[in-house]
């Protein structure tokens, strides 16, 4: 945060402040406290901050203004502080019991994972090295004729080689299984309990407004963004987080497609906002609509087929990728991309337009005008230049997703406040939020949590919001 | 440090595509669509070296056209190297340009690597009594070591390991740096396509090494040796020999060492900035300045000090550290930093007006309160035991309501002291009034320890940074 403030000052002032490097020493074991500076020292040092941190406020709000954005950033960003800084106050409850326990449960599947790749691979080896790995997969077991090699001569065992062998060999998935559990014990199950304050005896992630590109929040200490949810034992991470006390069920708020919602009202795509002002099941409407049967008969495979290219499209999904996380041949990946455009053709034009809008301007805006700047939109390097692209589609939808849940948490937050609930907001994650539900106030707080994030942002698409109660995240999402 | 010259010969191309991998999962790309990150990596590299050690006399040498004579010895050597990628053919001319713009001479000669010519120059400076350092990663100049001759050699994940004539000893478990040849032979070199010894690696070698000395007197001596190596050797003996002499590094190249040539010089600043300019350089541009910056101000100083070094060094300390005692804790190098400072163009607490003060009795603390509670807009940031906010206690807090002029107040180690002047200050952070900060969570949080809510809007500079045009 302060080398942050430091690169702001050297930027906009073309001053460079002192560094606390030279008063109390690099980071590590032998950094002074504060308290051991002389106090002339510290004043130069803690005012000089106050000093800057004052100019270059006046320096930004001329910017904002420039810039068009002053309205977001007295509207949402700055009325965040306090919310956020309250949910950072609050913090969560954590089984440390069951992560304990599932700790021990993740060591034997690893065991037993470990068993099995050795009696597939013919012997022991460390499974970690990717040296040793290379060597038993590639020269051993021969799994790939002409394998990749890195700059030093070792074979690539990436996530993203291995993924294409998986389909074909067991040995590939249990290994890939064997990574996941051992990343999931070390960063997650193991972890979690050290992030737990002493006093309150409870976790308090930060909350940082400014780090991603699109507006999303993003989370740190610990990292709660990141907790893998596509498998059990990930998702099962969940269940460590728990109420508050007997009083209290966790309450998850979750809005439902929203970035779907958002590109059908930006594109003013009428097949598509129809589909959600009538309530129907998106992805089944889609594949009706794509396949160009019935409703009712559309069959799992298609309905499932339809969801990914709907869920895919906003990011930009191509053939290659869509061929790859279903059972489609390129080709018929390609073809249902190709109706899938045709069936909502305004959704097209709209990605089109953003395109050349940030073509032009070098920018594109959320609904709430967050911009996010493109600077590669113009690169000769057309691998650098596709990317700016995507990001062109992909920055409005998901930033206005965050613009939005933003805004339905400063009004939850000041309801609450008003009200005096013994209730709290304690998480934001993703298209979610998490909630301390006091018993007593469950049937008042539901609508109240429901309709401000219904309502936060008024579009042509209704905005839906599931809630669920539980006895820990897992259970209540 | 003894009085000793130093010269620093850099081998460039080890050096570019260092910088360039250490991008490679996410290249520069400048908005020309240039990639950039060969370039880049390598001024890094090189301005590091510069900024570091300060070279009485610096050379950087490129190959041009490979070598010519191992070649011809050899059909096959270097013949397994991928392409050179795209981004490092572009590189070249413009780290030509720049170093021509630096005044730093650039060391080719056709039909030689860059090894050879760096191991020529540095046998020349030797004799002249000088201090050679390579500059480069790659392990094969260990041969050249001497008592003179250093190997200056990147580490991994930043700084430098220095290899003299011990380090090479260690790492190679060889009694003179010259073994090293022997070494290199007799394991080959995969990335040179040396074939090397057949079924002879690093253990082998390095026990070979211990035995024998050297690849002749191994050779002459296989019937020492038992089993399938002992086949091996014999029937392998030309091509041990052919790799200990692709592996040697020549010393005959025709180059001279001119002392006077290779003085680190004034860059011509202009020429670069213009050329960091249209490379997108920003963050780099600073860097040099800075860099050169300083030698400006030294030698401004060793010209005005006649009774050179050690004055210097005094003044300088003096410069940082008025507490004498805080230098301990300086950053190595930081020494000259004020000077880099005020010549780059930054200002700095050092040359800027300000008017800090420190408050510290109920009566200076009354009367700051007072004047807090006049104004519409206040910034505020907290100094404290550490990091986690909800676990530190609360040691200073900084206030700031005018350009250059501000306050702090200063709570003593007892908590329920601190408690009883932070009451104090309730009314203001209770206040309407705009409490500005940067990364202000931070310092609610802190206050939140002692029960101290803040109210009234709020100004936050890091919550809004990436709104900015500037923000990457």
């Amino acid at each position: 945060m302060r080398h942050n403030m430091d690169m702001l000052a050297e930027t906009y002032l073309n001053y460079q402040p002192v560094s606390i490097t030279e008063l109390i020493g690099k980071k590590g074991k032998n950094q002074l406290s504060m308290r051991v500076v002389p106090i002339a020292d510290q004043t130069e040092y803690a005012v000089e901050d106050a000093d800057i941190t004052f100019q270059l406020k006046q320096l930004f709000t001329t910017e904002l203004e420039s810039g068009n954005v002053t309205k977001l950033f007295n509207d949402i960003e700055l009325p965040l502080v306090s919310v956020l800084t309250a949910m950072e106050i609050e913090g969560i409850n954590v089984n440390t019991d069951f992560l304990k326990e599932l700790s021990i449960a993740l060591s034997d599947d690893i065991n037993r994972l470990e068993k099995e790749i050795y009696e597939q691979a013919g012997e022991e080896f460390n499974i970690a090295s990717p040296k040793q790995l290379g060597i038993i997969l590639f020269e051993k077991l021969e799994l790939v004729k002409k394998p990749k090699k890195t700059k030093t001569g070792q074979y690539k065992t990436g996530e993203d080689i291995l993924s294409f062998l998986a389909k074909d060999h067991k040995i590939i998935r249990d290994i890939q299984e064997y990574r996941q559990y051992k990343k999931l014990q070390s960063t997650y199950v193991d972890a979690l309990p050290n992030e737990i304050n002493a006093k309150t005896g409870r976790i308090h992630t930060e909350y940082m407004q400014a780090v991603a590109a699109t507006g999303r929040l993003s989370s740190n200490n610990p990292n709660l963004q990141n907790i893998p949810i596509r498998t059990e034992r990930g998702r099962e991470v969940r269940k460590a987080f728990v109420p508050k006390d007997d009083n209290h069920v966790l309450l998850a708020a979750d809005y439902s497609q929203i970035e779907l919602r958002i590109i059908a009202a930006l594109s003013e795509e009428e097949n598509m906002i129809n589909a959600f002002k009538n309530g129907e099941d998106i992805h089944a409407s889609t594949a009706a609509k794509v396949f160009n049967v019935a409703l009712e008969n559309v069959t799992r495979e298609q309905r499932s087929n339809a969801k990914t290219v709907n869920f895919g499209i906003v990011y930009g999904v191509s053939a290659f990728g869509l061929s790859n996380q279903t059972n489609l041949s390129r080709s018929e990946a390609k073809e249902l991309i190709d109706t899938y455009y045709e069936t909502y053709p305004k959704l097209k034009a709209y990605m089109t337009s953003q395109v050349e809008f940030a073509r032009e301007h070098g920018y594109v805006e959320t609904v709430l005008n967050r911009r996010r700047y493109l600077k590669d939109i113009n690169s000769r390097n057309a691998m650098v230049r596709s990317g700016a692209e995507r990001n062109a589609v992909n920055a409005p939808i998901q930033g206005s997703a965050a613009d939005i849940i933003k805004l339905a948490m400063i009004n939850i937050h000041n309801r609450f406040e008003k009200e005096n609930f013994k209730s709290k907001m304690l998480l934001q994650v993703h298209d979610e939020l998490v909630f301390d539900a006091h018993k007593e106030e469950l049937e008042i707080i539901r609508p109240i949590i429901k309709h401000e994030m219904e309502n936060a942002f008024k579009m042509s698409v209704p905005l839906d919001v599931e809630i669920d109660l539980g006895e820990n995240w897992l259970e209540a999402h | 440090m003894s009085d000793q010259k130093r010269v620093f010969l850099v081998d460039a191309f080890a050096l570019i595509f260092r910088g360039y991998y250490a991008f490679i999962k996410n290249p520069r790309i400048n908005s020309k669509g240039l990639d950039t990150s060969a370039i880049m990596g390598f001024m890094n590299s090189l301005l590091d070296v510069i900024k570091r050690e300060r070279p009485d006399h610096l050379a950087v040498c490129f190959d041009k056209g490979g070598s010519v004579d191992r070649v011809e010895m050899f059909e096959a050597y270097k013949a397994n190297r991928d392409e050179t990628p795209e981004a490092i053919k572009i590189a070249v001319p413009y780290i030509q340009e720049i170093l021509k713009a630096m005044h730093i001479p650039i060391m080719v000669k056709e039909g030689f690597e860059a090894d050879d010519v760096i191991g020529t120059l540095s046998k020349q400076a030797e004799k002249e009594g000088y201090k050679t350092f390579m500059v480069t990663p790659d392990k094969d100049f260990a041969q050249l070591v001497s008592e003179n001759i250093f190997m200056y050699k990147p580490r991994f994940g930043g700084g430098y390991d220095i290899w003299g004539i011990p380090e090479v000893q260690e790492k190679f478990g060889v009694e003179t740096p010259e073994q090293v040849i022997d070494f290199l032979g007799m394991m080959g070199d995969s990335a040179d396509n040396i074939p090397g010894l057949p079924g002879v690696g690093e253990k082998t070698a390095k026990k070979f090494l211990t035995a024998y000395g050297s690849m002749e007197n191994l050779l002459a001596n296989t019937h020492e040796l038992k089993g399938k190596m002992k086949e091996k050797l014999e029937a392998n003996g030309e091509l041990g020999l052919l790799s200990k002499k692709l592996a040697t590094i020549m010393l005959d190249v025709p180059v001279t060492f001119h002392a006077k040539d290779f003085e680190l010089d004034q860059p011509d600043i202009e020429k670069v900035t213009e050329l960091f300019n249209e490379l997108e350089f920003r963050n780099l541009l600073v860097n040099f300045t800075r860099t050169f910056a300083v030698e400006n101000a030294e030698k401004v100083n060793s010209a005005e000090n006649s009774s050179e070094e050690k004055v210097k060094t005094v003044a300088k300390k003096a410069a940082t550290a008025p507490e004498g005692q805080f230098d301990l804790f300086a950053a190595p190098g930081s020494g000259s930093v004020s000077d880099a400072e005020i010549a780059s163009g930054f200002k700095t607490i050092k040359n800027t007006d300000h008017f800090y003060q420190h408050i510290d009795s109920p009566l200076s603390r009354k009367l700051l309160i007072r004047k807090l509670m006049e104004q519409t807009s206040v910034c505020f940031d907290t100094e404290t035991t550490g990091l986690k906010a909800l676990e530190v206690e609360l040691i200073g807090i900084a206030f700031s309501f005018e350009k250059g002029k501000g306050y702090y107040v200063s709570f003593p180690e007892d908590q329920e002291e601190t408690r009883l002047i932070l009451e104090e200050f309730r009314p203001f952070f209770e206040s309407e009034i705009e409490k500005i900060g940067h990364n202000i969570k931070y310092d609610i949080k802190v206050l939140s320890n002692y029960n101290m809510p803040v109210r009234g809007k709020l100004f936050d500079n890091c919550a809004l940074f990436n709104q900015s045009r500037y923000a990457s």
